[in-house]
């Protein structure tokens, strides 16, 4: 059961555990249910840029990274994510639109934006991974986050565009 | 989807894990992915696999381990998988979306057994042995073996690693069939070739996979298809699943 009161939905209930979790290079302590999805958790706190879709690894609208890897937020157990690092979109933009984000806005890879912030971490891991990747490895990379408007070039043609001027 | 847990248990050893084991009302989780495959969950405890120490890759002589709790990801980025078992990673690497593989534990793939796991093909092909545990010590057995029982044995046991030899061959193939690149297989053949041995696995059949072992001995294709044990279901008829394992079949023996 979970209760709002202000910004924090705070959880309640029986067995009530905290979690440390630091989050865009903030440390954290979060108190959850222990059936809480870490998507939930991070929405729940304000970080209302973790998108929810699915809500089964279908969309890839939840996607963050954890330990630098992406995952689906909306399946995996808060519990589980103990002593993570986890980055959301947010974390791209501290010092100014990450080179991702620039791409993104000139080649029109944005429409709704739904699924904008797990293509962008999914992209910004990928590139974290390998430092040339090619059109093909950039699609594969992909494939799981799913846009319903853009038809998905937009995208590729964006992240490739960094690739080039690395 | 409803999801009530009492609480989350993170043991730190398999003895640990194991006193939970056969207990009502207990679940096990590792890499979360088959969570959105649950309709509900009502447990008074949830037992974190993931803070085991099973997430590994090693080679020993000519046997290479792989931990219960390695990520599919790491299976695919592992240079000892790359080189010696690369029909694993052509399996690992037709699994649904990246951000699955690095959650999605090699154990999990064995345990949940889908009938459209790419996992189990290639390791059926490659004669895969599984080491468990169990309050009574440690067993190891084979892949089919594990498969048939596993419904039974995981109510007691927990896979501790997955244990290959390498292969004298470089004859092998892992093929899916899908709609899409993300999509679940329509029909998987795993095969492994030697000059006088043949390995073929065949899965969402759409049961679980299986190994074709009339098939292997007789080199028979109607045999083989017979034995697959095909049928219709929403992804594929079951005449279009026959046409495509008799096709390939013909070409192992040719």
């Amino acid at each position: 059961m979970v209760e709002r009161t202000g910004a924090i939905i705070k959880a309640q209930g029986v067995g009530i555990m905290k979690v440390k979790i630091t989050v865009n290079g903030e440390k954290k302590v979060f108190e959850i249910e222990p059936s809480e999805k870490l998507a939930d958790t991070l929405r729940r706190y304000g970080y209302t840029e973790v998108k929810i879709g699915c809500r089964s690894g279908n969309c890839g609208s939840c996607t963050v990274l954890l330990n630098g890897k992406p995952i689906r937020s909306c399946l995996k157990f808060t519990a589980q994510a103990e002593g993570a690092y986890i980055e959301t979109v947010k974390a791209l933009n501290k010092d100014g639109l990450h080179p991702l984000q620039k791409a993104f806005i000139e080649a029109g890879a944005v429409q709704c934006g739904f699924c904008t912030p797990g293509m962008l971490l999914t992209a910004k891991a990928l590139l974290d991974a390998k430092e040339k990747p090619t059109k093909d490895e950039v699609k594969e990379a992909l494939k799981g986050n799913l846009c319903r408007c853009t038809g998905y070039k937009q995208q590729i043609d964006a992240i490739m565009k960094v690739v080039n001027g690395r | 989807m409803s999801i009530k847990i009492g609480e989350f248990i993170h043991p730190t050893s398999v003895e640990e894990a194991l006193k939970y084991k056969g207990k009502p009302n207990v679940m096990f989780v590792a890499g979360s992915t088959a969570v959105g495959k649950v309709e509900s969950i009502n447990v008074k405890k949830m037992v974190n696999l993931l803070t085991l120490p099973l997430a590994f890759v090693e080679k020993e002589g000519n046997i290479i381990r792989i931990g219960a709790t390695t990520p599919l990801d790491d299976v695919e980025n592992s240079p000892a998988i790359k080189k010696y078992l690369p029909i694993l990673i052509d399996a690992v690497r037709h699994v649904g979306a990246w951000g699955i593989k690095t959650m999605a534990t090699m154990g999990g793939a064995v345990a949940t057994a889908f009938p459209w796991s790419d996992v189990i093909p290639a390791l059926l092909v490659l004669d895969a042995s599984l080491t468990i545990s169990r309050r009574g010590g440690r067993l190891t057995l084979s892949m089919e073996e594990f498969i048939s029982k596993r419904i039974s044995m995981l109510k007691s046991c927990i896979i501790e690693y997955i244990e290959i030899e390498i292969p004298q061959t470089t004859n092998w193939g892992f093929e899916k069939y899908a709609h899409s690149s993300f999509d679940i297989a329509m029909l998987n053949i795993a095969y492994l070739k030697t000059e006088d041995n043949l390995r073929v696995a065949v899965g969402a059949r759409p049961g679980i996979a299986k190994r074709l072992k009339n098939f292997e001995k007789h080199r028979d294709i109607l045999e083989g298809v017979k034995e697959a044990e095909l049928k219709d279901d929403a992804r594929a008829s079951k005449w279009w699943r026959e046409q495509v394992l008799s096709s390939r079949l013909k070409e192992l023996v040719s």
